[in-house]
């Protein structure tokens, strides 16, 4: 929705046409304009656009950092389609959305719904305590739950110890990796997403709901049919967000699992994006890590752009 | 308003005590009291692990109170003496002074290109606009691992490797900062205003100066604080361009000791190190709560 506004608010300077000699008549006269864009995109084009354009070339190259670089084709593609770890990446990636999209999408507007509500005493304390985690480094949120979860000296284990039930590996076994790298997310994710829900909660017109009451509709009546169909926008802002950070997944997996260069117990937490990392700057595989990102790159753009169509579907 | 309003019609019909209300608020406070443990109790086990003496950390039976309670932890950390099994050479004082000109040096230069340049786009025409914008949006869309590997070899060939300029030149002309601060201006200054100014004779930069920037002072702030954070927590960059000791910055030191212990687990000396590294970060909220708070609140407005 963003980008068509933001299209149609491109449209309203298109270039007139006029005669050669007064197109440099019109660049001079807004030389004031392009002296003070021009440090901003000479810094843009060297730093993100050269790169980029490097980045494509060198994807259909074969080289490893020394000596010249050797024409592949689409052979770094093709041998990474044709590789199981990236498949098990790919699966562990689709793993982390089913699970964790609608636990991020549902589990923040419920919060934030709650946190709306002006019989809640301390929300804003509340709301506080839900953002912290989000200014905290990643690697410190890696070191406390290694921390708390270590298998032999973790505190959750001695806590579930403590009541009598068995410990987990959380570090040691699929699924519990899995669930660590999950609790990580959610932890560090979740109020900033709590409050993009609030900023949207409180722009829906009180009105709706005192109507709603008048009527006798329910607390679950009015959640769901005034609070959820007027934050459309927002849950799907906040659902495409959350779709892309889970698939460009990479600190969580890499710095709680860091001896395995975070691909975990048998690779169970092994991202794209962890991949990528170590081809790039623990093998030097360049030309493979490049072809690699682009396929990241394709897999977030085409994600992001179902979503936008199925919520216009949706809304149709 | 519109649950209170609820309650108030239900107490007028039954005075006495509505039990399924209170109840339902009861279970209300306790799901958001779990909730808070659950994000609180890892801080806690930060603040208190930074205090506790290496055996209680590694024992099996977690302590959940520092029993001796010490400061060896902080004090090793800034003396640099953290024991002798790791081959750190860097003390800590000297990396968060990096990660402070790391932060400083990438943000504000960031804050003035990007407020600049979104205000010529959002307020001014001129030929190539449109394909300028149409750039920037492009590569604002793709994640940043498509580019990464250049990133890292251009700023090998430039020389660049151990020294502050690849966390800062580059970073200075964010795309997705041109767009956010383009979007604020086109809705919070009004076009008269600009016009106003040209009639008295201000420049173009006189204008974005005295005019846009007192304007959109709260953009700036959330835009600031927020890449800020981001600098100052920054891994993924610092970790393939810093690889000498006295460039380290805090987040490679820390997980430099996480990676050195894997044998026998420092967790003291980490914690009092997260510790000492979030104090500036959780200040700076405070300070700017308000104003973060509404600005994340009103991103989503817009979108």
């Amino acid at each position: 929705m963003t980008v068509q506004k933001e299209l149609s608010g491109i449209r309203l300077s298109v270039p007139e046409r006029r005669p050669r000699t007064s197109l440099w008549r019109t660049l001079w006269k807004h030389r004031m304009e392009y002296l003070l864009i021009s440090p901003f995109f000479i810094i843009f084009g060297i730093f993100h656009g050269y790169p980029l354009v490097w980045s494509l070339w060198l994807s259909f190259q074969k080289w490893q950092g020394i000596g010249e670089p050797k024409w592949f084709g689409l052979g770094n593609y093709e041998r990474l389609l044709n590789s199981d770890r990236i498949w098990n990446a790919l699966g562990n990636s689709l793993i982390f959305l089913v699970i964790m999209l609608p636990i991020i999408v549902g589990g923040t507007l419920i919060l934030a719904t709650l946190l709306n509500s002006p019989k809640v005493v301390g929300r804003h304390v509340f709301r506080v305590l839900f953002f912290l985690p989000y200014v905290t480094s990643a690697v410190i949120v890696a070191i406390i739950f290694q921390l708390l979860l270590n298998d032999n000296f973790g505190w959750v284990n001695g806590m579930l110890q403590a009541i009598g039930l068995p410990r987990i590996s959380w570090l040691g076994e699929a699924w519990p990796a899995r669930a660590a790298v999950m609790l990580m997310i959610f932890w560090s994710g979740a109020g900033y997403n709590v409050l993009i829900m609030l900023g949207g909660l409180q722009g829906i017109p009180v009105e709706l709901y005192d109507a709603a009451s008048v009527d006798g509709a329910n607390t679950l009546q009015k959640f769901f049919l005034i609070t959820v169909p007027m934050m459309r926008g927002v849950i799907l802002f906040v659902g495409i967000t959350a779709t892309i950070g889970l698939l460009n997944l990479f600190s969580q997996p890499w710095l709680l699992f860091s001896s395995t260069q975070g691909l975990g117990p048998n690779q169970s937490v092994a991202t794209l994006n962890t991949i990528q990392y170590s081809t790039a700057f623990q093998s030097a595989r360049y030309g493979e890590a490049t072809a690699l990102g682009f396929i990241i790159g394709v897999i977030v753009i085409v994600s992001s752009l179902i979503q936008l169509r199925l919520t216009r579907v949706v809304e149709a | 308003m519109a649950s209170v309003s609820i309650s108030q019609t239900k107490l007028a019909q039954k005075v006495p005590l509505n039990w399924g209300n209170i109840s339902k608020r009861l279970l209300i406070y306790l799901f958001l009291a779990a909730l808070a443990l659950f994000f609180v109790f890892p801080f806690y086990a930060m603040v208190v692990a930074s205090f506790m003496e290496r055996n209680a950390l590694n024992s099996v039976t977690p302590h959940l109170w520092p029993n001796p309670f010490i400061a060896d932890n902080y004090i090793s950390l800034i003396t640099g003496a953290v024991g002798d099994d790791i081959q750190i050479k860097t003390t800590f004082l000297r990396a968060l002074f990096n990660s402070m000109a790391l932060a400083v040096g990438q943000t504000v230069p960031a804050l003035f290109f990007t407020s600049l340049v979104g205000f010529i786009f959002a307020k001014r025409r001129f030929p190539g606009k449109n394909v300028l914008f149409v750039g920037v949006l492009i590569t604002m869309m793709l994640p940043y691992q498509s580019t990464i590997v250049p990133f890292f070899l251009l700023m090998s060939r430039l020389g660049w490797i151990n020294t502050f300029w690849p966390l800062w030149i580059p970073w200075w002309a964010p795309a997705f900062g041109v767009f956010l601060m383009r979007q604020i201006i086109v809705a919070t200054v009004p076009d008269e205003l600009i016009d106003a100014a040209a009639i008295d004779g201000a420049s173009l930069f006189g204008t974005y100066w005295r005019i846009v920037l007192p304007l959109i002072k709260p953009a700036i702030a959330v835009f600031g604080i927020l890449n800020f954070m981001n600098a100052w927590n920054d891994y993924i960059y610092s970790n393939i361009v810093f690889n000498s000791a006295d460039m380290y910055t805090v987040p490679l030191v820390l997980s430099l000791f996480k990676g050195a212990t894997l044998s026998v687990p420092q967790y003291g000396v980490m914690a009092a190190g997260s510790v000492i590294a979030t104090i500036p970060l959780v200040i700076i909220f405070f300070i700017f709560q308000r104003w973060l708070v509404s600005g994340i609140m009103s991103g989503a407005l817009k979108a």
